[in-house]
């Protein structure tokens, strides 16, 4: 769905509603912060003013005071304005990435496969550092450029109307206009360039990790003249965005001494009193801070805006399946798949597929890539729904079966397996947190991976995350395994478990499938015949069409 | 504040920080004559004779056209200085990787030099493009701004020029000491995000067991905690903004009260009056936002030293001899990677050309850095190793490269074309060549379509499978054509029919190349001429895969253990 940018902005502050009195205190610190700086340079006037016989109301020793407050009070508000920005940006953080966290956890995993994980994660990381300026560093100063605009514009027509309007002209000017005509002028090229510098720190990135290869085939002159070329090649469109961001100050500091100027010379000229004269000249000068602010933000706003729209239709997705709460409390029976239709992305993946699963023993379902095995399993845990037909457990449909307790009764080991940044114990406790050490050693030990994690320095508290590279498949998958053996349920799902691992680890890991089956119903797919050799039963799948062999 | 070896580091983008400086104090003379032309305006108004403010007029228009000029001429020269420190630097950095060849682990983490060829490089752009121009010119502005004053009222001027600095000084004061206590969180600051990436990574998994309410709250609790302990830290810092601002704005209230002062009793008159209000402000101004830099500053510094100290790493020396015979003998050859572990001790070796020997032996035996020693990556090392007469010690690396080539199981693919990566390894290859390479590797299924060679692939192969990667690597090798190939555990992490196809094209080039095969699997090894089995750093048992079966010893025992294994998978293929 596209948004204006207006939109976009007003939903964006709608996300966060919790914040809003934090971020209304810093706003309000921020204006008195500025008016603080402003009025100091006034107070001064109005004390040349009194000592040049063009008194105001105010007796030189208040004004002195008022001067030395106003100085010395500034710092204060401006620290509890800081202290408010800093902690909206780390609320703020933590806030975002909970409603996206919370929103991914329902569309998982159906609406994640297929997409392009990678891109989206990337994407998603970069818009969520990009919304957080924007909180933190967008809404604050735009709110209290308004503000403080509307209070100076105030003071300054109070002395004379036409200088007031003057005065909103000006910030209108420097605040808004100027501004939205520079961010509209750097957008397509601002875009551009991000994207070929991108491309250009990637190219040079690989200079470094390509190294070897580069020597070996004796390329480093050719790699090194390629990255100067792709640096000259940016240059053109970087100096160009450069001169906006120059004529862009440049027009903005003119500004600023242009109104002030305007201001002295048009009141002097209409013959205004001296006090009105002095008074509106200083106030001008001296009230651009929070205006000039904004045309520093002018450079990322539309990316801004594309990012705020890009989180927001994420935020408003509908997840395709919705997890059971209030259903049956089902225990494990025997699995049948009853006439099952199923399509994905417009194409029938399944058409009329029955089977009837024994309650134990070793299923391999075997078939070219791309046939539907995998998505068999996937109905099994109900990550997607059938289109047509039935998947039952023990006679209830799964549609009717707490989700809960669906996962309970079944453990899942993907084709990759994911390492978290943790302990390899709490690596394999991930299916049951509350193990015990006997217990995680006892489901390493079944998937043949225990003696490889005692000659690690720490054994089992050795943070994975930094073997993460250099475990290789075969280990992964083998602690995949053993998460699903401490898992400890009825059923165990194995999707093509051994395709991306060589022949020795697929060995170790067919053989502690074949050694922990009992009581177990394992299904498992692959498209190897290799893998088939465990199997009591061969489920044979074709495309669209299903032919049941025994073996 | 300011490294002297750095500043020497660029000469040419000097020229563009100096320029930068002269147009801002060259914009802030035109500024001081405008206000001196207004203050002199005030006195006009005062006297009650309104006048022509012709001087005035003058003055704002020229003040206007400097400071469009200045700001517009200074984003070219910080442009130009920035574009320069980039190319310069990553230039020098690459071409002194080059200079220290294959062996520059010996000497150098390669992420690191990640880091400061990516983040260093960035950060130093930024300290010669805005800080150093911002450093030098708020010592120039208070110093000229004294000069314009002190005419006007001393006491207020040398006041203005007293505070100066310590606006500076104070955050400099305040940032080191809030550095080390920050520095300690700012690790499990990017660590919230790195928990936020694999957990999203990780959903399905989550989902799976049930965990993903759990590490949703556990999230939430660390940001929690960490914020806690941040704001009290970032409290402390924020301290630096009261002391500036105190400094800066109380001190130019003090200033301006002074100045009435001196008014009220005669000694300043208007003008200087209305100039002090005026200018009193623009002391602080520049310092303040040097004050934003100084974080810039800190991290310029330091990756201006790593990327020194890499720069200055000694050099191997310019090695002359070539190798004429690819008959290598490693006698009496030892190795270790740090003080205590010795992981060679003792290798002799004889590999006749174009022969097809082994390595083998469990993890950590050795074998690898053999392979590293031969190709060049493990330079020191004890004992001789040579291609025929010639000492490896003496062979220029250039030359050692073009005879030698390594096949690992984590090359690098480049993003582009596959035709580019081919072309890599042979500059003059025709398309036919490439094709009959490609069909040799088994990557016939990469063949189909109009251009197949055209085929974009992203930054290491990621847009193929691990196998398919792997054929495209072997492929490559293949091209070059060179009279050695070391395959060092080249099929250890990919699916076993393309470690079939690979192995299957590994053989073919028997009798033609000197072959090196290392392999833990040791079905992998039985068409060698010669294998040897290594343990413990010295070779235990050499000979044809025949023999040391009939030996039953440790390479028999590994052997039959494998197979047994392998036994469950090939059961499902009879």
């Amino acid at each position: 769905m596209r948004r204006n940018a207006f939109q976009v902005m007003m939903k964006l502050i709608g996300l966060i509603k919790p914040l809003l009195a934090v971020m209304l205190l810093a706003i309000t610190m921020g204006v008195i912060g500025h008016l603080a700086a402003t009025f100091l340079t006034i107070f001064a006037g109005e004390g040349l003013l009194f000592l040049s016989g063009f008194p105001g109301g105010i007796g030189f020793s208040a004004i002195i005071i008022l001067l030395l407050l106003a100085g010395f009070l500034r710092g204060v508000f401006r620290y509890v304005e800081q202290v408010s920005n800093h902690f909206i940006a780390f609320k703020l953080l933590a806030l975002i990435r909970n409603k996206i966290f919370t929103k991914l956890r329902s569309l998982a995993p159906a609406k994640l496969e297929g997409r392009d994980k990678g891109n989206l994660i990337s994407i998603i990381t970069g818009d969520i550092e990009l919304l957080e300026v924007f909180y933190a560093h967008t809404i604050s100063p735009i709110a209290i450029a308004i503000l403080t605009s509307i209070i100076m514009s105030i003071y300054i027509g109070s002395h004379d109307v036409a200088s007031g309007l003057l005065a909103a002209a000006g910030y209108l000017t420097v605040g808004f206009i100027l501004p939205v005509i520079f961010a509209k002028l750097g957008n397509e090229k601002g875009q551009e360039h991000r994207d070929a510098y991108g491309a250009m720190n990637s190219y040079f990135l690989e200079n470094i990790t390509g190294i070897h290869q580069i020597l070996q085939f004796n390329q480093s002159g050719a790699r090194m003249r390629a990255v100067r070329e792709k640096t000259a090649a940016l240059e053109g469109r970087q100096k160009y965005l450069k001169k906006l961001q120059g004529i862009n100050g440049g027009i903005t500091a003119c500004a600023v001494v242009f109104f002030a100027a305007m201001m002295f010379y048009m009141n002097y000229t209409r013959g205004l009193d001296e006090r009105t004269v002095v008074l509106t000249t200083i106030a001008m000068m001296g009230s651009f801070g929070p205006t000039v602010a904004l045309s520093a933000l002018s450079g990322n706003l539309y990316h801004t805006i594309a990012c705020g729209n890009r989180v927001l239709n994420l935020l408003e997705e509908e997840p395709v399946v919705r997890e059971v709460t209030n259903g049956l409390d089902t225990n494990y029976g025997v699995i049948k798949v009853d006439d099952v239709d199923f399509s994905y992305a417009d194409k029938q993946v399944i058409k009329n597929l029955s089977l009837d699963l024994p309650a134990a023993g070793v299923v391999g379902i075997n078939g070219r890539s791309g046939c539907g095995k995998s998505t068999l399993l996937k109905l099994l845990m109900r990550f997607w729904s059938v289109d047509k037909g039935a998947v039952t457990v023990n006679g209830d449909n799964v549609e009717a079966i707490n989700t809960a307790r669906l996962r309970d009764m079944m453990s899942y080991v993907t084709q990759e397996t994911v390492i978290f940044n943790d302990t390899i114990a709490n690596n394999i406790a991930v299916s049951k947190p509350d193990a015990s050490r006997e217990e995680i050693r006892a489901a390493a030990k079944a998937a043949s991976i225990d003696e490889f994690i005692m000659t690690l320095p720490q054994g089992y508290d050795t943070i994975a995350g930094e073997l993460g590279d250099t475990l290789s498949g075969g280990e992964k998958q083998r602690i995949g395994i053993a998460r699903a053996f401490l898992h400890d349920a009825p059923v165990l799902l194995l999707d093509e478990p051994t395709s991306n691992i060589d022949s020795l680890n697929e060995g170790i890991v067919l053989k502690s499938i074949a050694e922990n089956k009992q009581g177990k119903l394992v299904i498992m797919v692959s498209h190897r015949r290799s893998t088939m050799g465990v199997c009591d039963k061969i489920v044979a799948f074709e495309r669209e069409n299903d032919v049941v062999m025994e073996g | 504040m300011i490294d002297k070896r750095l500043t020497g580091l660029i000469a040419d983008s000097k020229r563009y920080v100096y320029l930068t400086i002269f147009l801002n104090w060259l914009s802030l003379l035109f500024h001081i004559f405008f206000v001196y032309t207004l203050a002199s305006a005030v006195r006009v108004l005062f006297t009650g004779e309104r006048e022509h403010l012709t001087l005035f007029l003058v003055a704002t228009v020229l003040n206007l056209l400097a400071k469009f000029l200045t700001m517009r001429l200074v984003a070219l020269t910080g442009h130009k200085a920035s574009y320069q420190v980039k190319m310069e630097l990553r230039d020098k950095l690459f071409t002194k990787l080059t200079k220290l060849g294959v062996s520059y682990r010996e000497k150098f983490s390669t992420s690191e030099l990640l880091q400061i060829s990516m983040e260093g490089v960035e950060q130093l752009e930024i300290y010669f493009a805005q800080y150093l121009p911002q450093l030098f010119y708020s010592m120039l502005a208070p110093v000229t701004l004294f000069v314009a004053l002190v005419g006007v009222s001393w006491p207020v001027a040398v006041f203005l020029l007293i505070c100066a600095p310590l606006i500076p000084f104070s955050i400099a004061m305040v940032q080191k000491f809030a550095k080390k206590l920050l520095g300690k969180y700012w690790g499990a600051y990017t660590n919230l995000g790195d928990h936020f990436l694999e957990n999203i990574n990780g959903l399905t998994t989550l989902k799976i067991y049930g965990a993903d309410q759990r590490k949703s709250d556990e999230m939430d609790r660390d940001a929690e905690h960490f914020r806690k302990i941040t704001m009290k830290v970032l409290s402390m810092q924020l301290n630096s903004i009261i002391i500036m601002d105190i400094i800066a704005f109380g001190g130019a209230a003090v200033a301006m009260m002074i100045a009435l002062f001196q008014f009220r009793s005669g000694h300043v008159d208007v003008i200087g009056l209305v100039a002090i209000i005026f200018l009193a402000a623009e002391f602080f101004l520049p310092l303040r936002s040097l004050g934003s830099l100084f974080h810039v500053a800190m991290n310029g510094i330091a990756a201006g030293g790593k990327i020194f100290h890499f720069l200055s790493l000694e050099e191997p020396e310019e090695k002359t001899g070539t190798i004429e015979s690819t008959a290598i003998t490693m006698s009496a050859v030892k190795f270790s990677y740090t003080s205590e572990k010795e992981v060679l001790r003792g290798i002799n070796m004889y590999l006749p050309e174009n022969s097809f020997s082994a390595i083998s032996g469990a993890s950590g035996c050795g074998k690898s850095t053999i392979s590293g020693i031969i190709s060049g990556r493990n330079k020191l090392y004890e004992g001789s190793v040579t291609f025929g007469e010639r000492e490896l010690a003496d062979v220029r690396e250039e030359d050692l490269l073009k005879h030698v080539t390594v096949v690992g199981h984590n090359d690098y693919i480049f993003a582009g074309t596959i035709r580019e990566n081919l072309l890599f390894a042979a500059p003059e290859a025709t398309t036919e060549e490439m094709i009959a390479v490609m069909r040799r590797a088994e990557l016939d299924e990469l063949l189909q379509g109009d251009a197949p060679l055209e085929r974009v692939l992203t930054e290491n192969a990621a847009n193929l499978s691990g196998g398919q990667k792997q054929r495209l690597v072997l492929a490559r090798a293949i091209l070059k054509n060179s009279p050695v190939y070391i395959f060092d555990e080249a099929t250890s992490n990919i699916d076993a029919e393309s470690e079939n196809k690979i192995m299957k094209v590994i053989y073919e080039m028997k009798k033609k190349h000197t072959v090196i095969l290392i392999s833990h699997r040791l079905h992998n090894l039985i068409p060698a001429d010669n294998i040897y089995f290594m343990e413990g750093g010295i070779i235990v048992e050499e000979g044809s895969h025949d023999k040391l079966l009939e030996k039953d010893g440790a390479y028999a025992r590994m052997y039959h253990e494998q197979m047994n294994l392998e036994r469950y998978g090939m059961e499902g293929i009879q």
